[in-house]
């Protein structure tokens, strides 16, 4: 039960810090500044949980506990902070109510929709790329994120294209 | 040390199955084999924390523990690995990525668009949605058919009004 309160109020103690900054002033990389957030938290509950000798192995517990619900909020959060393709036509598409939509219109919202666009614009934000002479290249070295990722995909083998 | 590694040890299972199974179909029903996983990961963590209960151990866990911390552990773990996997297999973003980390000159907007047609991708989108009932078309319109979608995309459009202060539906 300690384990799980401990947690409870230290992932709290997150959020409240998470909401208050973003109150004051919206962070422009929103997920790094997230990560930040918990990371600071976490941090400060560690070094006053070493100072009264906690033990090890409820520490480790409430790590692993806080670290992992809280990379489910960041991920949660990505898909605030973008936006979804899919999730935005099943809205477009309540929209329209009993009447529903036409062909022609969600032609006209899939038309007005740059997705590829502002994932792009992520990219550049996210300091993953940067643009040189109207090409898009690389910026710095590939985060280990992303190789993991890519190294995972390697093991699925080929995936068809898709979106 | 064996209470902490139930639900780590759960994850690998999750994930090893998911290889293994998405492998053996050739790259078919990969929704199926995320279930699949998951499930395969419950079982593995209901045997394991069974094991680790019925042995007794240092911190005096009991039934409540292993469902407080535990198993919301194991599902916390199972959806970031669900999430991990995901971006790898549909992620636009990570395949630009990967686009631009394979060419040393760079990429244009024009060959990203050559390569991602961006209404495409929406029709396809689209198709995929009236394939799974959740759009449903009745004589040339468009309505909402299963619900699951909208109710998350309401959830995350509360959460853009609560954190982001987005009034408008899309901007």
């Amino acid at each position: 039960m300690p384990v799980f309160l401990n947690t409870l109020a230290l992932f709290a103690g997150s959020m409240a810090t998470h909401f208050m900054i973003w109150k004051v002033r919206l962070p422009k990389r929103q997920i790094r500044a997230l990560l930040i957030n918990f990371a600071a938290v976490f941090s400060l509950w560690l070094a006053l949980s070493l100072v009264h000798h906690a033990a090890l192995l409820a520490l480790l517990q409430v790590a692993l506990y806080y670290w992992s619900i809280s990379l489910c909020y960041t991920i949660t959060y990505s898909a605030v902070e973008g936006e979804s393709p899919t999730l935005g036509l099943m809205r477009y598409v309540a929209g329209g109510g009993s009447e529903g939509r036409s062909a022609g219109e969600i032609a006209r919202f899939l038309d007005e929709r740059r997705f590829l666009g502002s994932r792009l614009a992520a990219l550049v934000e996210s300091g993953l790329v940067r643009e040189q002479d109207g090409r898009y290249v690389i910026a710095g070295k590939q985060p280990v994120a992303f190789r993991l990722i890519l190294g995972f995909r390697n093991l699925y083998g080929s995936i068809p294209k898709g979106g | 040390m064996s209470t902490l590694l139930c639900p780590l040890a759960a994850l690998a299972v999750n994930v090893l199955t998911q290889i293994i199974v998405f492998r053996f179909r050739r790259g078919t029903q990969y929704f199926r084999s995320i279930v699949e996983s998951f499930l395969s990961g419950a079982v593995a963590f209901v045997m394991l924390e069974a094991m680790v209960l019925s042995r007794g151990n240092p911190l005096n866990r009991d039934m409540a523990t292993a469902f407080l911390v535990d198993a919301p552990t194991y599902l916390a773990l199972a959806y970031c690995g669900f999430a991990f996997i995901q971006l790898g297999q549909t992620s636009i973003r990570i395949r630009m990525y990967s686009e631009i980390v394979s060419t040393r000159s760079g990429i244009s907007v024009e060959e990203l668009d050559r390569e991602y047609d961006d209404k495409a991708l929406m029709r396809e989108r689209l198709r995929r949605l009236v394939e799974s009932g959740d759009i449903v078309e009745k004589e040339g319109r468009y309505f909402v058919g299963r619900k699951r979608f909208l109710l998350f995309s309401n959830i995350l459009f509360f959460a853009k009004r609560i954190l982001l202060g987005r009034e408008r539906e899309f901007e």
